[in-house]
């Protein structure tokens, strides 16, 4: 699935690297507990997670994922902003709550 | 070091308490019954190259077991074809299930056999344990995780488990220096793009830069943030260490359980603090040494290997 049809499923806003909408990731996964994020190891998985904290993208950077998506609509910092962009982690945010923004995506054929 | 030495040494660093008789044995056992003959029985150890048989009633209770030198004995005295039952020893040493790799190995240094069954509850024999069944079991143990603390010195004098390299030079070092969570990960990033400057695949570089960052995290969770993380990487092998200055970790079977954690709910909300560090550490290392004590600094170096992947 295309990072932009994630932002038309969830009607999201790209916080960071409009330029790479473009990007493709084929699983999901929803979390907030980082460790349990850097047990999986599948670079091309997208994060949806609740929390705005700088270890969101330090853990898609140690990972290799192309994306995050923020739920709930929550303010990111931007200290966290600056380190997705100078790390070339796209981030998106969404008004749904994890459990809705999954299932959207999930119904449209993003599994897990 | 001798056998005896290490099987001192770990036992002093508590890395058998997981280990009980029923997780050493081996349970493919050949046993025959009281009826069965002499010739049976050599038949059965030449085939399976084995020094013992156990023998057991219908019911798989143990009842006895024939070594080698019995058979020898029965072979002088051209009793073959008599039944098992006249030449066996009855009173077997034996131990259970659940006993522990103490047990076990007191029962080595007591009695001077080669082999012990192993008996349920209810006497049913579960399996054998020889000398090489232990061996394993050390080696296995070795290889999983390989830990210790202060009385390493004591009982493994100079043997060292962690890398000699560090002492000279480390190809990257980086001052883990953080209050609370804000820097925590920064570390593992420059070590990632270090990393892949030279050369290294993607998987065992995205492999070496997780671990390193849950290390980090540790540290800086668990340990005042203060802290170093360095790397040696050369010959399609990269070794990392992560050290801290303290309070260390009191018990490391137990730290290493998945879901283990002393994590406050504070840091909980920030993310981590799910028991998972450690448990993926082991999961993506080819090698782990974790070395600490309660009051002791934490060090844990890791070791990933390219042909590996
Ligand atoms: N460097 C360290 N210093 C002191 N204690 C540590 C250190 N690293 C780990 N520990 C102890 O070991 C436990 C397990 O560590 P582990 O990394 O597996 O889980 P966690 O850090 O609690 O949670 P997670 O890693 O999932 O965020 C910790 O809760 C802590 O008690
Ligand atoms: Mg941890």
């Amino acid at each position: 699935m295309k990072l932009s049809e994630v932002l038309e499923i969830t009607s999201a806003t790209c916080i960071v690297g409009e330029q790479l909408a473009s990007i493709e990731v084929n699983h999901a996964f929803a979390s907030d507990l980082m460790s349990d994020v850097l047990a999986m190891s599948r670079p091309d998985t997208l994060l949806i997670t609740g929390l705005t904290t700088p270890q969101i993208i330090r853990t898609a950077h140690m990972l290799d994922l192309p994306a995050i998506l923020v739920a709930r609509g929550k303010d990111v910092p931007q200290d966290v902003v600056d380190l997705a962009r100078t790390t070339g982690i796209v981030l998106l945010s969404t008004h749904d709550i994890v459990y809705v923004a999954s299932g959207k995506l999930y119904v449209r054929g993003l599994s897990g | 070091m001798s056998l005896e030495q290490s099987v001192e040494a770990l036992r002093y660093l508590g890395l058998f308490s997981s280990l009980d008789a029923s997780s050493v044995m081996s349970t493919a056992v050949h046993a025959l019954h009281p009826e069965d003959r002499v010739a049976a029985a050599r038949t059965l150890m030449r085939e399976k190259s084995i020094s013992g048989v156990p023998i057991v009633d219908a019911d798989s209770r143990l009842v006895g077991i024939i070594s080698v030198s019995k058979i020898i004995e029965a072979l002088a005295d051209g009793r073959l074809a008599d039944s098992v039952d006249s030449v066996m020893t009855r009173d077997v040493v034996f131990l259970h299930a659940h006993d522990t790799f103490e047990t076990i190995l007191s029962c080595f240094q007591r009695f001077k056999f080669g082999r012990f069954p192993v008996v349920e509850e209810d006497g049913k024999l579960v399996g054998m344990i020889t000398d090489t069944d232990v061996l394993s079991a050390i080696i296995r143990s070795f290889y999983s995780v390989y830990v210790h603390d202060q009385r390493r010195t004591m009982t493994l004098g100079s043997f060292s488990a962690l890398s000699k390299e560090f002492e000279s030079s480390a190809d990257f070092a980086y001052d883990i220096s953080s209050t609370g969570l804000e820097n925590a990960g920064e570390g593992s990033a420059r070590l990632k793009a270090f990393l892949q400057s030279k050369g290294f695949g993607d998987s065992i570089v995205r492999r070496a830069s997780v671990c390193a960052y849950e290390a980090e995290i540790n540290v800086c969770i668990h340990a005042g943030g203060k802290g170093s993380l360095r790397a040696i990487a050369r010959n399609g092998e990269i070794i990392v260490r992560v050290e801290d200055e303290g309070p260390g970790i009191e018990n490391i079977d137990l730290s290493m359980k998945e879901g283990w954690s002393t994590a406050t709910d504070a840091i909980r909300e920030l993310g981590f603090g799910a028991g998972m560090g450690l448990p993926n550490i082991r999961l993506f290392s080819d090698h782990l040494v974790i070395i600490s004590g309660k009051d002791k600094s934490t060090k844990v170096e890791m070791i990933f290997l390219a042909d590996k992947e």
